[in-house]
């Protein structure tokens, strides 16, 4: 699969990762050339340096023919924009996007976006596992 | 009318203070704790601290019965999530500035009709300089219907050397005065046309583009 993955911070790199060592074709794009340093060493994809809600910049990392674009900046807004141009712009068919404030993971579901709320994951699976002991 | 501004750089600021003066009521929400703390020595109530491009804060600042909300911060991703959450509230207008022309398409593409960029009409008033030098409109009288226009006569023109005489200007359309070396020349029939002069015509809006024609204006549109 080829997946697009905005945001080279410790979720966006730990992706980056994983997802070359499942055998998919992962390309990373951050504005700061100093985030691709938390890539290892091995990571055969491309870094593409530039602003992800820039049309240009998405065009240079591929969204084109891209099958996954994965939002994980460390601005919600960033997120939603980049989210929205590679969905309304270069019609990638599946995106997830990684949402830091609770309130607006329905917003970004009525697009159609998967959303991952760290927050609100940990919150759940601490609370289901605080039941389940009592 | 009841407008949000969402950013207090200086376009949110000039905007408030502007909209204010003209009887609105206004609100500008800025989501820098420290800019909000300076400016509300001198804003008051003016200034509310929160992040625009929430639904909840806009909601929580009566955004429910806004007639406009204006995104100017200097970040397109956060103009286009403040109209977002605006939309979501059906505020009947919504304003977003949109700093970089390259992002108009998404705002459009996501139902915010009216955008403003600065770089956009920077670059539409250079290129029209550039482009118009030749003729410029420059007075539209009885509500449009005649326009005055003023034309320099580059060097290679097809003008030079005719006389006023021989333009064969459309019906209506007159030659009103020829400016050579900066003085205005009476306009004679056999006054014969120089490079470097100046035309000033005038016709009824109906033939600006026969005129066109005439006075070989689009050879000078294609040479600029």
């Amino acid at each position: 699969m080829k997946i697009l993955i905005i945001g080279c911070g410790r979720l966006g790199s730990l992706l980056a990762e994983n997802l070359e060592e499942d055998g998919n074709d992962a390309t990373v794009v951050d504005k700061r050339s100093a985030a691709f340093r938390l890539l290892p060493l091995a990571f055969r994809g491309k870094t593409v340096l530039g602003n992800g809600i820039d049309q240009d910049t998405l065009r240079e990392a591929g969204a084109e023919g891209a099958d996954l674009m994965i939002v994980a900046s460390d601005s919600d807004n960033t997120n939603i924009m980049a989210a929205l141009v590679g969905q309304r712009i270069f019609h990638i068919p599946r995106i997830m996007a990684r949402i830091y404030h609770q309130s607006r993971i329905s917003s970004y579901q009525e697009y159609g976006m998967e959303t991952y709320c760290p927050t609100a994951l940990v919150a759940g699976m601490m609370r289901e596992s605080i039941k389940k002991g009592a | 009318m009841y407008v949000i501004v969402v950013g207090a750089g200086k376009v949110g600021l000039f905007l408030s203070q502007a909209l204010k003066e003209h009887g609105h009521e206004v609100l500008l929400i800025e989501k820098d704790p420290d800019k909000c703390e300076r400016l509300f020595e001198k804003w008051g109530e003016l200034i509310s601290l929160g992040d625009g491009s929430n639904t909840q804060t806009l909601l929580r600042l009566g955004g429910e019965r806004a007639n406009v909300v204006v995104a100017v911060t200097g970040e397109d991703e956060d103009n286009l999530a403040v109209s977002l959450a605006a939309k979501r509230l059906s505020v009947p207008r919504i304003i977003a500035r949109v700093n970089n022309p390259k992002n108009e398409e998404i705002f459009k593409l996501m139902g915010v009709q009216r955008t403003i960029s600065g770089t956009r009409i920077l670059f539409n008033m250079v290129e029209q300089e550039v482009e118009m030098a030749a003729v410029l409109p420059f007075l539209a009288l009885h509500r449009g219907e005649v326009e005055a226009l003023k034309l320099e006569v580059a060097a290679d023109s097809a003008l030079v050397g005719q006389k006023i005489s021989e333009l064969g200007l459309p019906e209506g359309a007159i030659v009103s005065g020829l400016v050579r070396a900066d003085r205005l020349l009476p306009v004679k029939p056999e006054l014969a046309i120089e490079r470097g002069d100046w035309l000033l015509v005038m016709a009824p809006s109906e033939v600006i583009l026969t005129l066109e024609s005439c006075l070989h204006l689009d050879e000078c549109f294609e040479k600029s």
